[in-house]
């Protein structure tokens, strides 16, 4: 996994593709995060998906068109900031592994070493450990599976530990996935579900007051399985508390 | 072709073309693991501690002379055993039946064995066995009580110190404590196929 | 053609539930004892990893040398040394040996490149007897069953199911008492030992510098197999090289923690040839089998990476997939992660077979966040799904939505925006999310789906930016 190395705050902000077709408020909350950090932010109009869907079924044909797409897309040298550890570890890792033998890789691991996942970019990138204004309640956070091997969940943990109000309650078996996977999800579905049930009850093991995560794809699996289970624990992207602190201020 | 050069060229094939190797890290870094248990190597006071403290962790029995061997045994039972003759136990022999020859077609009625431990390892409470220093291998593994007479001097802090040891032994065991499984629903057993009783009597 | 079926998700579909949370909560138990141990004895056991990676790597990568300079340490150690392309030879040269030994008995302490080979099968056709002498492994043959994980190989049975068993072979009167059952084994395999003419074992390290084997057990039954008989064999793959003698200490630290949360294994030997002149037990004769068995072709594949695995089990302990499937399900002697990678590339019949094993992964890491060796296994798992797109292997592919259509959406930004405004989500955003069947029905039977907003958050943008940004 590169690291992001890409520093100041003109910025590209990646808005996932969850979030262009379910999830506006998670980007607008991200967006206004980013702004009230006084950055400078373009979003690409152009930019669509990651290309990870299509590396993880396997067409990495496809995935390479996709991955150019956004590699043009977002030329520049800026941090590319993404709401989602999930992407920013396709930009980091996944694509690079799908770029092994073309000529373009270069290209690719540039835009590797300027990705940045949100949480991340503003403790790491920027340097900032507490945030300010206030939010109540107990939070559980889920450590989303494609931030491993990065300060993506750590960074996240900084800032809403220092969130006045804010408690993060344990969530058992950290490690384990809550069984989305992707295309996983389908065609697997069984065990999809039994994971996801599992998920569930550790994340609402501790009775919190909302469950939070740093990737919406996840969320979109468990969230869809809560309100299947009718388990009514509001959910939040950690952007969105973010913003919510700022409002109480 | 026989075999084996087919094997080998294939393997050559596969990295032959490989535009760089991993290098090997250095000895010393590999040999620098030590873990928190591991004992200060200079101080044997030390590493004979922490032994004993491993060693007894791990399910091993210590006693410090051949009287409370004798106690030890007679609590646990024993009958006949066995004992390696170049460990001259004489108060032993007062109180047990004890064979200087280990005869397999009586593997089952030795209660107890006694033979020498070559060696030591304090880091992980280990004792070592070796072909030279233990006449007969079933003698070792096959009754329920095992019990290693083992010199203080010969305690190393850890693995890495340990095997310069083995020297060209053909057949070196470490022990760490009695034979075990958890096969069954993760539930421990002890004694197995090895000793379900494992002493080490300290000189 | 038949429509296939997604044979891992229905093995788990039909497992029965108590045999699933057996195993999903030995599992569990494992990998906290895992944490715990590599936790509070090291400072930084990730660096022990890397370290241990490098090492392994390193001998892969120079693996002619070091089998060579193996071989030679071995015959100096009066090891009689063998190669075999594949299973049947090695099967052959065990046979061979003992046909000329006139042996008729041989006693196995748990071995996976054995069953890799089916050895005791095979061993048993030509009037063989071959007894396995690892208490899961003993069941496993009297059941005529196989191992569900490479550590714990009846982690999907239970003590009621072990004691119907041992009452049937005789062993003594029913019992559900896991004490007595062991003892059962203990008496009965004893005598197994004592009448065998061959000791016959696997390695999880040879050593290169010393032509040494090192082998671990709790049991003790590797060390039992080699001072009952008078011959012992020991079959390895290629790729279970360590350089030199002062490596073992690393990796023997990580695999007992990594596996079983011990510091050391009960019983760790050292074997460098027969029996020493002087002493009364043990084999006058020791054979060393070096198998491929389709190493030397991973070796050349960009999955090589697997080969530095130490059988540890970790990744399948930790895997919840494997928790919910256990391991018959991979149809294969190497379940879980490692079986993903390793087994599809193994498998005799080809790889196609197979394909669907890694595609079992929501590719979530944690089991290259446990291996000790630092396997990339997702990454492994990623190039083979595209092996088997490449090779049309059509169970690459089971419930799987094609995604070249998203993907042209995907470059096409226009497209795109239309799709979104327009709300023809199913034609846009992921097919693996959407597409009307059967991914939407298999999503919507046990999840709901939000709300589709898309665009959404551009058309919000394009305000903001005409009011001037942050208020
Ligand atoms: S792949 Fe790694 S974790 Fe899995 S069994 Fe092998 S060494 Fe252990």
């Amino acid at each position: 996994m590169i690291q992001p190395t890409a520093k100041g705050k003109r910025i590209k902000f990646m808005m996932t593709c969850l979030c262009d077709a379910f999830y506006a408020d998670v980007a607008q909350a991200s967006y206004e995060v980013l702004e009230h950090l006084g950055c400078e932010i373009e979003v690409p109009a152009g930019q669509t998906c990651c290309g990870q869907p299509a590396l993880n079924s396997g067409e990495w044909e496809s995935a390479r068109k996709v991955v150019r797409h956004t590699v043009k897309t977002f030329g520049g040298e800026e941090p590319v900031v993404i709401p989602s550890g999930s992407c920013a570890a396709m930009t980091r890792h996944g694509a690079i592994l799908g770029f092994e033998s073309e000529p373009d890789l270069d290209e690719v691991e540039g835009l590797a070493r300027r990705s940045w996942e949100l949480c991340e970019y503003i403790v790491q990138g920027l340097g900032i450990d507490s945030w300010p204004g206030r939010f109540d309640g107990k939070v559980a956070l889920h450590r989303s599976c494609h931030t491993r091997g990065t300060k993506v969940y750590e960074s996240a943990v900084t800032l809403l530990s220092s969130i006045e109000g804010l408690e993060l309650v344990e969530v058992g078996e950290l490690e384990q996935c809550c069984g989305f996977g992707g295309t996983f999800s389908v065609s697997f579905p069984y065990v999809s579900k039994k994971m996801g049930q599992l998920k569930v009850e550790h994340l609402t093991e501790k009775r919190p007051n909302y469950v939070a995560s740093l990737d919406m794809a996840c969320m979109l699996h468990f969230g869809g399985m809560m309100d299947r289970q009718g388990v009514k624990t509001p959910r939040l992207h950690v952007s969105q508390i973010l913003k919510k602190a700022l409002e109480n201020r | 072709m026989n075999a084996r050069d087919r094997i080998l060229s294939k393997v050559r094939a596969a990295t032959d073309p490989l535009p760089e190797k991993t290098a090997l890290p250095d000895l010393d870094v590999v040999a620098s693991i030590g873990s928190r248990t591991m004992p200060d190597a200079g101080d044997a006071n030390a590493v004979c501690a922490t032994f004993e403290e491993e060693w007894t962790k791990v399910g091993g029995i210590l006693v410090n002379d051949e009287s409370e061997l004798i106690e030890l045994l007679k609590s646990l039972d024993a009958g006949k055993g066995y004992a390696d003759p170049a460990l001259a136990l004489e108060s032993l022999k007062g109180a047990f039946e004890v064979d200087d020859i280990f005869d397999r077609e009586q593997v089952d009625t030795y209660s107890f064995s006694i033979t020498r431990a070559t060696g030591a390892v304090g880091e992980t409470g280990t004792i070592i066995l070796t072909d030279g220093d233990t006449p007969n291998r079933l003698s070792a593994l096959a009754p329920w009580i095992h019990v290693a007479v083992l010199s203080r001097e010969n305690i190393e802090a850890t693995l890495g110190a340990a095997i310069p040891t083995f020297g060209s032994d053909p057949s070196v065991v470490l022990v760490t404590g009695p034979s075990k499984t958890a096969d069954i629903e993760g539930i421990l057993i002890e004694g197995v196929h090895g000793p379900g009783v494992q002493i080490c009597l300290l000189v | 053609m038949a429509k296939l079926e997604q044979a891992i998700d229905n093995h788990a579909a039909n497992l029965d539930e108590e045999t699933r949370e057996a195993v999903r909560l030995a599992s569990k138990a494992k990998t906290e004892k895992r944490v715990n141990a590599l936790w509070t004895d090291f400072d930084d056991p990730n660096a022990l990893r890397k370290l241990a990676s490098q090492v392994r790597q390193h001998a892969l990568d120079n693996l002619p040398d070091y089998l060579e300079q193996a071989e030679a340490a071995f015959q100096k150690n009066g090891v009689q040394v063998h190669w075999a392309e594949d299973g049947d030879q090695a099967n052959a040269i065990v046979l061979d040996i003992m046909r000329r030994r006139g042996a008729s008995k041989v006693v196995k302490s748990k071995s996976m490149v054995s069953e890799e080979t089916e050895l005791v099968p095979f061993l048993e056709k030509h009037g063989m007897e071959a007894v396995e002498t690892d208490l899961g492994e003993y069941v496993v043959q009297i059941d005529g069953d196989h191992p569900s994980h490479i550590v714990t190989p009846i982690i999907h049975k239970n003590r009621r199911q072990v004691g119907r068993s041992f009452e049937r072979e005789g062993l003594g009167e029913y019992t559900e008492d896991p004490l007595e059952l062991t003892r059962m084994a203990r008496r009965h395999l004893r005598q197994k030992y004592l009448d065998a003419d061959v000791g016959m074992t696997g390695a999880n390290f040879v050593v290169a510098e010393s032509g040494r084997i090192v082998l671990v057990t709790n049991e003790g039954n590797a060390r039992f197999s080699m001072a009952a008989t008078k011959t012992h064999i020991a079959m390895v793959g290629i790729e279970k090289i360590i350089p030199r003698e002062q490596d073992v200490p690393l990796f023997l630290s990580l695999l007992g923690r990594s596996a079983t949360g011990q510091p050391l294994t009960v019983y760790t030997q050292f074997i460098g040839g027969p029996k020493s002149a002087s002493q009364e037990e043990g084999p006058e004769e020791m054979h060393l089998i070096f198998l491929d068995n389709g190493r030397s072709d991973i070796l050349a594949s960009n999955c090589k990476e697997i080969l530095r695995c130490i059988r540890c089990g970790a990744c399948m302990n930790v895997c919840p997939v494997y928790r919910q499937t256990s391991g018959h399900a991979y149809r294969s002697v190497y379940p879980g992660p490692v079986g993903a990678v390793l087994s599809p590339l193994l498998n005799k019949a080809g790889f196609p077979d197979l394909a669907d094993l890694p595609k079992a992964s929501s590719l979530c890491g944690a089991c290259q966040e446990v291996c000790p060796v630092d396997i990339p296994i997702p990454d492994l798992l990623l190039r083979l799904r595209n092996k088997g797109k490449q090779e049309h292997a059509p169970k690459t592919s089971i419930n799987t939505p094609g995604l070249s259509f998203w993907a042209l959406a995907a470059t096409q930004p226009a497209a795109w925006k239309t799709g979104l405004k327009l709300g023809h989500a199913m034609n846009v955003v992921p097919h693996a999310l959407l597409d009307v069947n059967p991914s939407a029905k298999s999503w919507r039977s046990t999840r709901e789906l939000p709300p589709f907003r898309g665009g959404d958050f551009r058309s919000w943008l394009k305000a903001h930016e005409k009011k001037g940004g942050a208020s």
